[in-house]
């Protein structure tokens, strides 16, 4: 997967990620500038936890850097980038899965409906990770199916039918959460 | 009453997949006329699509992290140093032996004779130490019977 980005910021991209296998810092400056904004949101709301998405962004970045020189394609490093965050999340939603699970009050939250959002999180909370993962991809960061199996890894038709489960589940939990 | 009809599953499929996909026309008649007869399908499409818009506007939008990048530059070094330290330690330990063992090895054998002589004096004196006195059995105060 490639973020939609123009060929003159690919271009570039691909000089940064060249300039970065020989250590140079600024490139690894515009490297984390161009994607942080982006593998953070992802991860608030895969994690549902800004300061620990910021963690797992930052995580992502070291080891995407650490391994780049084992990177084929140049082009192909948004793509790894983005896998390596989903992936850190996925594990870090299995652990929180056997956790008991609290929702932090103390958390600020920009605009919404407050209670919209504590709702949403214990319901996403009881989804298995996988499931999770697949719905918060497609339905909020409006990922394709195409994307969405890419980040995964796995195929397009698992794609399609873990969404379905998460949808029927989602609306499962929906229901006994608010009543019908 | 209340009942299922045929075609449920499919009326389920579809509902969810008409929001990733543009459906046939075959399909789009199918969930039309599904809908018009059942009621729970009917009642679950509404809301999952309640739910989903729910979910949609939950979306968290992300802070400013401060100092980000430099963050994650300070912590990539501290990584580097930290792994070629790892990779060199073996042989950094094993440096370190073997200077210990020259420098002991060394300072041994420019250890002055006279030092040598005294730790044997020392051995010496040690074995020339007085030994346990036996007690002396008096034998003249026994007295002789006659």
């Amino acid at each position: 997967m490639t973020y939609p980005i123009g060929a003159e910021a690919a271009a570039q991209e691909r000089q940064w990620v060249g300039r970065c296998r020989v250590g140079d810092e600024n490139a690894l400056g515009c490297l984390i500038a161009r994607h942080r904004n982006r593998l953070i949101r992802t991860a608030t709301n895969l994690l549902r936890d800004r300061h620990e998405a910021e963690d797992v962004a930052q995580e992502a970045f070291l080891k995407a850097f650490r391994e780049i020189a084992k990177l084929r394609d140049d082009r192909a490093f948004s793509g790894y980038l983005y896998r390596i965050c989903v992936r850190l999340c996925m594990d870090r939603l299995r652990l929180k899965r056997a956790e008991l699970v609290e929702f932090d009050s103390a958390q600020p939250h920009c605009g919404g409906n407050v209670e919209n959002r504590v709702v949403i999180e214990k319901l996403l909370s009881q989804l298995p990770a996988e499931l999770r993962t697949t719905l918060v991809l497609r339905e909020m960061e409006q990922l394709s199916y195409e994307e969405v199996a890419e980040v995964m890894q796995v195929p397009i038709g698992t794609v399609r039918s873990r969404l379905h489960t998460a949808r029927e589940r989602f609306r499962k939990l929906w229901i006994e959460a608010v009543g019908e | 009453m209340n009942y299922r009809l045929f075609g449920c599953k499919k009326f389920i499929r579809l509902s969810s997949e008409q929001a990733d996909r543009t459906l046939t026309e075959r399909e789009d008649r199918f969930l039309s006329r599904h809908r018009e007869v059942c009621v729970d399908c009917r009642k679950a499409e509404v809301t999952t699509s309640c739910a989903l818009n729910m979910l949609r506007m939950a979306t968290l939008e992300p802070e400013e992290a401060p100092m980000f990048e430099d963050r994650v530059i300070r912590k990539l070094k501290v990584q580097q140093v930290r792994e070629s330290l790892n990779y060199w330690s073996p042989a950094l330990v094993g440096a370190g032996i073997a200077c210990g063992v020259i420098f002991v090895t060394l300072h041994l054998a420019s250890v002055p004779i006279q030092t040598k002589r005294a730790i044997l004096h020392a051995g010496q004196a040690k074995r020339e130490a007085p030994s346990r006195i036996e007690p002396k059995l008096e034998i003249d105060r026994v007295p002789v019977l006659r």
